[in-house]
């Protein structure tokens, strides 16, 4: 599993592959939390990747209801379809016909049970979920089938890999972590954050990509409004590779850090501290 | 390494009924710690152990971590006890080899010799051998007596005196060493010597009367009075998520989810179904704006819960627009930009705590005059949609409390709000003016730790 994300561009530690591995041999959903920027959407991307499944993306918010998050009926279908037959072949015919596959809108949690192929859910932010949908969420997710009045109970045809993301904004229920596997991201540790640059950025030497990593670990150990994420290490990363910088130096930190920061008070914190790594003995 | 079913020296055989048996009764301690391991998770991590094609230590560690645990809060708690019931054996921590016992070179050294190799490894990073001396000089330091039901912090307190690494560390800084490298290294070393301490306890008494005795506290349970930096740090990622509901809650709109019907945007809306108004469109709600208004108590006897109160109001700031904080000893002041525009929170906090206008004359909590003051100078601006957070321990040193003031300003106000970190049982004891003021608001809470706090914005049915 840990190859497989590797060469899906993707470096799991032993946890995250172990984890992922249970997972799918258990067929149940992984719950990914953890800060901003770690790589909790990628992992599903890169499993995606990694076994060739199609990813279906249900990105949540305050307000997702059934209609967008499972299915709907094609109300204006219908109504067209009315109307292009008035006075039609009864009405038990006509219902038949009206509530069939054909009016029927696939949302993406219908879509990933009904897919024949193997695919990768991926619900994102789900603490953001409301309550009813969350509940909604949690009975698809533990029989991987649902029921449309309509059409009777949809039986999914495979268990899709699931991942749902979280980013604490608030508890999710019991129910549904009782039903996950547990999965917490946190910022790499300085080995690993190395090798993610070296393999998403790999024209940075490898000297540069060492002592920049070492310098946003640094940042990470003040006490700052917002630490910077893996995804602004990369970002910064390739800023160093287009300015040409060949090695990290006060001025160059001085004119790009507000790539790493975004607040203003941030970036005044990490100037009065600035202490390169390079000058403050080995690493 | 250690199979789990090739037990080895490890726990499992010490504990009957095979996999099962040391799952349930690992399961049992995690809730006696606090951790709500259910039944279903523990047949998760059963056949999760199951599947495993390789089931060393990381990857059980893995697999009983993601199918018991589900809040990253809990992850060091369960990684302690997992140490204690399956960290035995010939791996340990992070699954590298353990230390031999210490026979050998180790064991002839002298003690000065024994600390000198210390600090070389420590210098050199070398940390196969720091984990052979950390078991070393437990044995060596720790005055370790067999039989006796203790966690082991007198052992570590031991071990660590002899051992000096602070000193270690300001010597080698002194050589030109990078400091803060060197009290990383240092921490990792101490926090070897917990673990060997913790083995020589587990190989004394076994893995569940030890677990007993530890009971590692978990964060939402460490109370805000007594807390280390390190504890309050910890507390962030719970207080974030909760400070959010807490400001959601307090500007929780009544009545209507939705306004008005819109009926301009209904009967555009009516085309698209052949003129029938099949769905209403409403008017945006306008949500009410509430004022929240927190007066924090930031003297020396709630220093440590001061701590928490910046948290908790930097958290509430991103989502509160409105709300306004002041801070008080034993005069009042508005700090709100003070807090706003401060780096950092360490320093919003050391600015506010230094903030002169907080004294008027000895800088001892005198809530009777901190409340007169308030009403004073801003009272006008209290309406009923301001809601009032108190937070402090109603400690006034013996000074007149003005309950009335209260009582006034909570006619003004929406609704008043008191979080206290005193145990309630010290209510009214000394100079406690709890009984006075509860009296006066809509809740008057204990506030000791997460927890508390968590049911506290939970029990707000605004």
């Amino acid at each position: 599993m840990l190859d497989a994300l590797g060469t899906a561009g993707y470096l799991a530690d032993d946890h995250t592959a172990t984890v992922v591995f249970l997972a799918d041999k258990l067929g149940k959903p992984v719950l990914v939390e953890g800060p901003a920027g770690t790589g909790k959407t990628e992992l599903a991307r890169s499993v995606s990747r990694a076994t060739g499944r199609r990813l279906i993306r249900l990105q949540c918010y305050e307000g997702l209801d059934e209609s967008r998050a499972l299915f709907e009926w094609n109300y204006r279908k219908q109504l067209l379809r009315l109307q292009a037959s008035p006075g039609g072949n009864g009405w038990a015919a006509m219902e038949q016909e009206l509530f069939s596959e054909e009016f029927l809108l696939e949302r993406p949690l219908l879509a990933a049970l009904r897919a024949p192929d193997p695919v990768v859910l991926l619900v994102d932010e789900v603490d953001r979920l409301d309550v009813e949908t969350e509940a909604l969420l949690l009975e698809v997710l533990s029989d991987y089938q649902v029921s449309i009045p309509e059409l009777g109970t949809v039986a999914g045809t495979q268990v899709p890999a699931v991942f749902l993301t979280s980013n604490r904004t608030r508890e999710l229920s019991e129910a549904l972590k009782r039903r996950c596997l547990y999965l917490h991201l946190d910022y790499p540790a300085p080995d690993r954050e190395r090798a993610i640059v070296a393999a998403r950025v790999p024209e940075l030497s490898a000297s540069l990509a060492e002592s920049a990593v070492a310098y946003v670990h640094q940042l990470r150990g003040l006490d700052l409004r917002k630490v910077p994420s893996v995804a602004e290490t990369l970002d910064w990363a390739r800023t160093l590779l287009l300015l040409g910088a060949s090695e990290l130096d006060e001025a160059i930190v001085r004119d790009t850090v507000d790539v790493l920061l975004k607040h203003q008070a941030d970036i005044e914190v990490a100037l009065a501290n600035l202490v390169l790594p390079g000058l403050a003995g080995p690493a | 390494m250690t199979g789990l079913s090739e037990n080895g020296p490890g726990v499992t055989a010490a504990i009957p009924g095979g996999i099962e048996g040391t799952l349930t009764t690992f399961a049992a301690e995690l809730r006696a710690t606090g951790i709500a391991v259910q039944l279903p998770e523990v047949v998760d991590a059963a056949e999760a152990l199951r599947l495993l094609p390789v089931p060393d230590y990381r990857a059980v560690r893995s697999a009983l971590a993601c199918t018991m645990v589900k809040d990253s809060s809990q992850l060091p708690a369960f990684g302690l006890l997992f140490d204690v019931f399956f960290g035995t054996g010939d791996t340990i921590g992070d699954g590298r080899p353990a230390a031999a016992p210490a026979g050998g070179v180790l064991g002839r050294m002298d003690d000065a010799g024994l600390v000198a190799a210390a600090e070389q490894a420590l210098r050199r990073n070398d940390q196969l051998t720091l984990r052979r001396l950390a078991a070393a000089a437990v044995e060596r330091f720790s005055g370790f007596e067999p039989g006796r039901a203790v966690a082991g912090k007198l052992y570590l307190s031991r071990t660590l005196r002899a051992l000096d690494l602070d000193g270690m560390v300001e010597r080698q800084a002194a050589d030109g060493h990078a400091p803060r490298q060197l009290r990383r290294r240092a921490e990792e070393f101490s926090r070897e010597v917990e673990a060997a301490i913790r083995r020589t306890l587990v190989n004394d008494r076994g893995a569940v009367a030890v677990a007993q005795t530890l009971r590692p506290a978990l964060p939402g349970a460490a109370e805000f009075l007594n807390a280390s930096p390190a504890e309050l740090r910890q507390l962030d990622s719970a207080i974030g998520p909760l400070a959010r509901t807490l400001s959601l809650r307090l500007s929780r709109r009544r009545g209507n989810r939705h306004g008005q019907v819109d009926l301009r945007a209904t009967l555009r809306k009516s085309v698209t179904t052949g003129g029938a108004p099949v769905e209403l469109r409403y008017k945006r709600a306008r949500p009410p704006r509430p004022e929240v208004i927190v007066l924090a108590d930031v003297s020396g006897s709630v220093a440590a819960f001061a701590q928490f109160t910046f948290r908790l109001l930097a958290a509430m700031r991103a989502r509160l627009p409105k709300l306004r904080c002041f801070a008080f000893l034993d005069d009042v002041a508005e700090v709100t930009d003070v807090i706003l525009a401060a780096p950092s929170l360490g320093a919003a906090a050391a600015q506010v705590i230094a903030d002169p206008r907080l004294v008027w004359l000895d800088g001892h909590s005198d809530y009777g005059h901190v409340l007169t003051r308030f009403r004073e100078n801003w009272s006008r601006t209290l309406g009923p949609r301001s809601i009032v957070l108190v937070l402090g321990d109603a400690r006034t040193n013996y000074q007149d409390p003005h309950p009335e003031v209260l009582a006034a300003l909570r006619r003004q106000a929406g609704r008043v709000y008191w979080l206290n970190p005193e145990p309630a049982r010290y209510w009214g004891t000394g100079d406690s003016a709890a009984g006075q003021y509860a009296p006066h608001c809509d809740r008057f809470t204990e506030c000791r730790n997460v927890g508390q706090l968590r049911e506290f914005v939970g029990g707000l049915d605004v």
